[in-house]
């Protein structure tokens, strides 16, 4: 009877030291587990955060690129022109071209100030600086006069709602979007009349251009260089956390539509 | 345990110039220190086998928990962990005096001041789990020696703050648990050398935080 009282006493001693211990090592090991989902959790998050910084550094690098392009591009094909006929035009004062000296002078002074007009423009409309101190508002009309100028589109700028200042950085990729808009109506849809209509609604500002230009099949928007373009129009606009569609369809016109959040709210 | 023990000190030994913080670089010589006080205790009682060495231990075991308690709060990022770990450590150490002078004196084991020892040990570790946990740097327990070190004792914490707090019963009504007793002890301590060796392991990648 006492051996077995013992043993009883024995047994609820152990079983108690090592239910003890086992629950001490469960805790070890919950909070290792714990730790250790923690960690990696981190990590992703890092990953993404990482990921994010990476490809808006390629977007800005892909800005600068195009913004480089067509510096080199409008000095080439518009500025370089003007400016070769005005020295044409100087160079052949004293030749007998059956145009007077006085109109060879006028007509070379009228290039030479069109060339300043178009780096004015040029300048105006790849400054970023520029483009902050103006608003994206004023920086879209801007380019919609550089169209105008031109001579070979209609243009509009029509405005909704009550107008609110977006983010910089957000105002900029919308405009830099804006740009490859209008650059891609300009050089490929043939349109007559290119309109943009911006609406400030109280959750989003909602930015539309459309062109009555050729349009085309978006369907075939993966293989194209085109394609190229809007996809980075696309990434540019997740970036800033924008939706960005395109409607289109052969002789249809195009339509762009932006929409960001107003973080003002 | 005593190869554990041994194996223990040399790892230590050997890392210890990575070692963080200044406590962890500190525990090797602790346990030589030990070694050594164990060897002395036991060498003291060898020419008379009945000659009790308990003071040898009364007197060793309250700089034992003070410094793992040390070791464990310089290691806490948390003020207010910190400070309940202090105030706990300061009522230990004020009674395991007390105890001395006024209670069990130097002859018997103190052991109400060994329990009260556990008892601080226990609520440390588990403050350091809690501050692990809670934790927002990227912490990998792998750098991050002072856990293992605070898992050891946890562990072997646990088992003695039990078998020491029914010691005198397991004494006075089972006797024949005594050894069975000190052979758990002897298994607990084994854990608490072999996590110290994982600690000494640990590859600290900062000092005094938790890795980045």
């Amino acid at each position: 009877m006492q051996t077995e009282k013992t043993e009883t006493i024995f047994f609820i001693i152990l079983a108690t030291i090592i239910f003890f211990i086992v629950v001490g090592i469960i805790l070890i090991v919950i909070v290792s587990l714990f730790q250790a989902r923690k960690s990696k959790h981190r990590n992703e998050k890092q990953l993404l955060q990482s990921q994010h910084a990476q490809s808006l550094l390629q977007t800005q690098l892909e800005i600068q690129e195009q913004t480089l392009r067509t510096i080199s591009q409008e000095i080439h094909d518009n500025v370089g022109q003007v400016l070769s006929l005005a020295k044409l035009n100087l160079k052949t004062l004293d030749m007998d071209t059956g145009v007077s000296r006085e109109e060879k002078i006028d007509k070379s002074v009228e290039l030479v100030s069109k060339a300043i007009n178009d780096l004015r423009d040029l300048s105006r409309s790849i400054n970023g600086d520029k483009i902050a101190d103006l608003g994206l508002q004023d920086a879209i009309d801007n380019e919609l006069k550089i169209i105008q100028n031109t001579g070979l589109f209609n243009t509009k700028l029509s405005i909704e709602g009550t107008a609110y200042i977006l983010q910089n950085q957000h105002e900029m990729v919308i405009f830099r979007i804006v740009q490859e808009s209008l650059n891609n109506a300009v050089k490929h849809s043939r349109a007559k009349n290119i309109n943009i209509l911006i609406n400030y609604l109280p959750s989003f500002c909602c930015i539309s251009i459309t062109d009555d230009g050729e349009g085309f099949n978006t369907n075939l928007l993966e293989a194209t260089q085109t394609g190229i373009g809007l996809k980075n129009m696309q990434s540019r606009a997740t970036l800033i956390n924008a939706s960005l569609s395109i409607e289109s369809a052969p002789g249809k016109g195009t339509k762009v539509l932006i929409k960001s959040a107003n973080k003002t709210l | 345990m005593y190869l554990l023990l041994a194996a223990a000190m040399i790892t230590g030994f050997i890392r210890q110039k990575n070692m963080e913080p200044f406590m962890l670089k500190m525990l090797p010589y602790f346990l030589l220190f030990m070694s050594c006080v164990q060897v002395f205790a036991i060498e003291y009682s060898r020419p008379l086998p009945h000659k009790s060495n308990h003071w040898i231990f009364n007197l060793f075991t309250p700089i034992a928990f003070v410094f793992y308690s040390a070791l464990l709060l310089q290691s806490f990022e948390g003020k207010k962990f910190k400070n309940i770990g202090l105030v706990l450590i300061s009522i230990y150490f004020v009674f395991s005096i007390y105890n001395i002078i006024f209670l069990q004196g130097l002859k018997l084991f103190n052991n109400y001041s060994y329990v009260l020892g556990c008892f601080v040990i226990i609520c440390t570790s588990l403050l350091l789990f809690v501050e692990v946990a809670k934790s927002e740097n990227n912490l990998h327990l792998m750098e991050y020696p002072v856990f293992w070190v605070a898992s050891g004792l946890l562990i072997s914490h646990l088992g003695d703050f039990i078998i020491f707090g029914l010691m005198n019963m397991i004494i006075k009504h089972y006797p024949g648990f005594t050894t069975i007793s000190f052979e758990i002890i002897k298994y607990l301590n084994a854990t608490l050398y072999l996590l110290f060796i994982i600690a000494f392991l640990c590859k600290p990648k900062k000092q005094k935080q938790y890795s980045s």
